[in-house]
């Protein structure tokens, strides 16, 4: 378990402020938040690569705040790998051996072996890192950082410089790997969907603050700002208040099924998925509708994109192929929105107390 | 398709060819013009040989010294940023832009017995003034820049990730650098140090104000040529360049050795 208490670093001109965060033993902890947030900041402060202002750091019951990166047990796989130029890559894996004797004597060769089989390496072991694909070093940066058996796993954006085919493999292996071996384990990334099928629990950062920390579901079905629900993909962000005692969308559309709880410094907004919205040529059967007219449409490949306007409310609906052309869309025509009650998010953002 | 001549290509490659005819045509001139009676004379004569001797011998101590207190200083400035770092980098390269016998004069001035440092150091002991610790020491001046920019740049060059992770997976900080840093890098301290050696071997005005004797190699020839003009320098000129081009190109072989492997 990992326990951050208060933690405030500045360097590399990135600063967190008061960061507490709890992981627990074993879990798959994802750390997400846009470029320049102070992720790998918070990443490399827990690692004992950078120095703290304020704050303690507790790893499995060990107070390691004052402990050199060497004595913390934790093992790092960066986004460029980091493998090691000069060593080969058996002698790249076996590096953290060499100077935890004790791990060699405990495990023999079992480990080295069952990663080695795990992430399909053998046939590398005697290649110089240099002629290996982005895949390819990703699994042995693993193997070396696994081996030494670490208390807790970083890893650094690990799959944003991987095609997406790669992407998709290694994807598995890491989530195969976490669940053979169980190694407490931090993934930094920027994308949402990266931690989608890996992650059990997920903290948002932005500018150095934690804003958000929830399982993967909550933090997709219920985020806490306007923020994190744009973080997660929610295209369709709109106020609501209460006029008259009914609460409006926008002050347009009323929205009968919601309840909200009055509290001062309180904001509430509505979330809809872009692909939660249906669109159609005449009624539709959804609980609340409203018409508009298209105002621009963008073909993505797989989904298409179409941007409504209604009122004064901009919409952003994703359609499937198939549906974009069942429905004959083209810019300006007038269509129908709808969506159900259970895709609208409700975003309570507290506006605190100054 | 017919083949087109750049002229932007051609012009550059002359001028090349201008700069490579300037540097070349002086050293094998020389070499051509020397009878080989008067250079196996040469090589018999005691100065002679004591003079390149001095000279290496200098020019190596010189570079290892450089190697020894140039590296970590030149890691130091490869991985911390601080204020005034600019200003530190700077002062590493003034010898560089400073007449050579104007470092020579100011080394005189406190290496000397005049000022508290050189007594300091004839009381240690250690005479600087006319010996060959005066050699090194203006040697040092001159060169040690080359060495500690070479380093620095060459470290720089390395990933901190890659320290980063040394060190998590239990590396010390010292046994980080020796394994990592300097095992990736030591290509271009290598090269550093043959650059060192070299600016070392060759310097000579900073050295005869320092000290006169004994003689390094440019001392003699520089003698030769005031008391008994050109025919008498000559053989000594040539076999200094004759030694030095070998050692030069042997250590460049050496430094360069794999690069176009597939190792890094």
């Amino acid at each position: 378990m990992i326990d951050i208490n208060n933690l405030s670093v500045s360097f590399h001109g990135f600063s967190l402020n008061n960061v507490s965060l709890t992981i627990n033993d074993g879990e798959f902890f994802a750390l997400l938040g846009p470029t320049g947030s102070g992720k790998t900041v918070l990443m490399e402060s827990i690692a004992g690569l950078g120095k703290l202002k304020q704050g303690r750091i507790i790893i499995n019951g060990r107070d390691v705040t004052g402990l050199k990166p060497e004595e913390r047990n934790i093992s790092i796989v960066y986004q460029d790998y980091a493998l090691f130029p000069n060593m080969k890559v058996k002698e790249n894996i076996c590096y953290g051996l060499r100077f935890r004797k004790e791990k060699v004597n405990k495990n023999g060769t079992g480990k080295f072996d069952l990663l080695v089989e795990v992430l399909q390496i053998g046939h590398l072991l005697n290649r110089y890192p240099n002629n290996l694909s982005g895949g390819e070093k990703q699994r042995v940066a693993l193997a070396r950082a696994l081996l030494v058996e670490p208390d807790v796993l970083f890893l650094d954006e690990p799959f944003s410089a991987l095609d997406s085919n790669t992407k998709d493999t290694v994807q598995l292996e890491v989530k195969k790997l976490h669940e053979t071996l169980k190694t407490t384990t931090l993934m930094v990334t920027h994308n949402f969907s990266e931690v989608f099928s890996l992650a059990d629990r997920i903290a948002i950062i932005n500018k150095g603050v934690i804003q958000q920390v929830g399982t993967t579901e909550e933090i997709f079905k219920t985020p806490n700002s306007q923020f994190t629900a744009r973080f997660v993909g929610m295209k369709n962000i709109y106020p609501l208040k209460k006029l008259k005692g009914k609460i409006m969308l926008a002050e347009q559309l009323e929205l009968d099924t919601v309840c909200l709880e009055e509290r001062e410094n309180l904001q509430y907004y509505a979330g809809f998925r872009g692909e939660d919205i249906v669109v159609g040529n005449k009624g539709l059967n959804t609980d609340y509708q409203i018409e508009g007219k298209i105002s621009a449409i963008l073909n993505n490949g797989i989904y298409t994109e179409v941007r409504v306007h209604a009122g004064s409310i901009d919409f952003i609906a994703y359609l499937t192929a198939n549906r974009f052309f069942e429905l004959n869309l083209y810019q300006n025509k007038q269509v129908f929105l709808g969506f159900n009650r259970r895709d609208i998010n409700i975003i309570r953002e507290d506006l605190g107390t100054g | 398709m017919r083949y087109r001549i750049d002229k932007l290509y051609l012009i550059s490659a002359l001028f090349g060819f201008l700069i490579l005819f300037f540097i070349m045509y002086p050293i094998v001139n020389s070499l051509l013009t020397i009878k080989a009676g008067i250079l196996l004379q040469t090589l018999k004569d005691k100065e002679v040989i004591d003079s390149i001797y001095t000279s290496f011998q200098t020019a190596t101590i010189t570079t290892l010294l450089s190697f020894v207190f140039g590296v970590p200083f030149a890691y130091f400035l490869a991985r911390n940023d601080f204020r005034g770092k600019k200003f530190v980098e700077s002062i590493v390269d003034i010898p560089i832009v400073i007449p050579h016998t104007v470092v020579g004069i100011i080394l005189l001035m406190v290496l000397g017995n005049r000022c508290w440092i050189g007594r300091a150091l004839e009381h240690a002991g250690l005479e600087v003034i006319g010996t060959r610790v005066g050699i090194v020491a203006a040697m040092l001046f001159v060169s040690m820049p080359l060495l500690i920019n070479a380093a620095r740049d060459s470290f720089a060059s390395i990933s901190p990730k890659l320290e980063n992770v040394s060190r998590t997976l239990g590396a010390t900080h010292w046994q980080t650098f020796i394994n990592i840093t300097f095992s990736i890098g030591w290509r271009g301290i290598l090269s550093g140090m043959i650059l060192t050696w070299a600016r070392s071997i060759s310097e000579f005005g900073a050295v005869i104000i320092l000290t006169y004797h004994p003689m390094i190699a440019p001392t003699l020839i520089f003698e030769r040529f005031n008391s008994f003009g050109l025919d008498y320098s000559k053989p000594v000129s040539a076999i200094l360049i004759i030694i030095s081009l070998i050692v030069f190109i042997v250590l460049r072989m050496l430094a360069g050795r794999g690069v176009n492997s597939d190792r890094y």
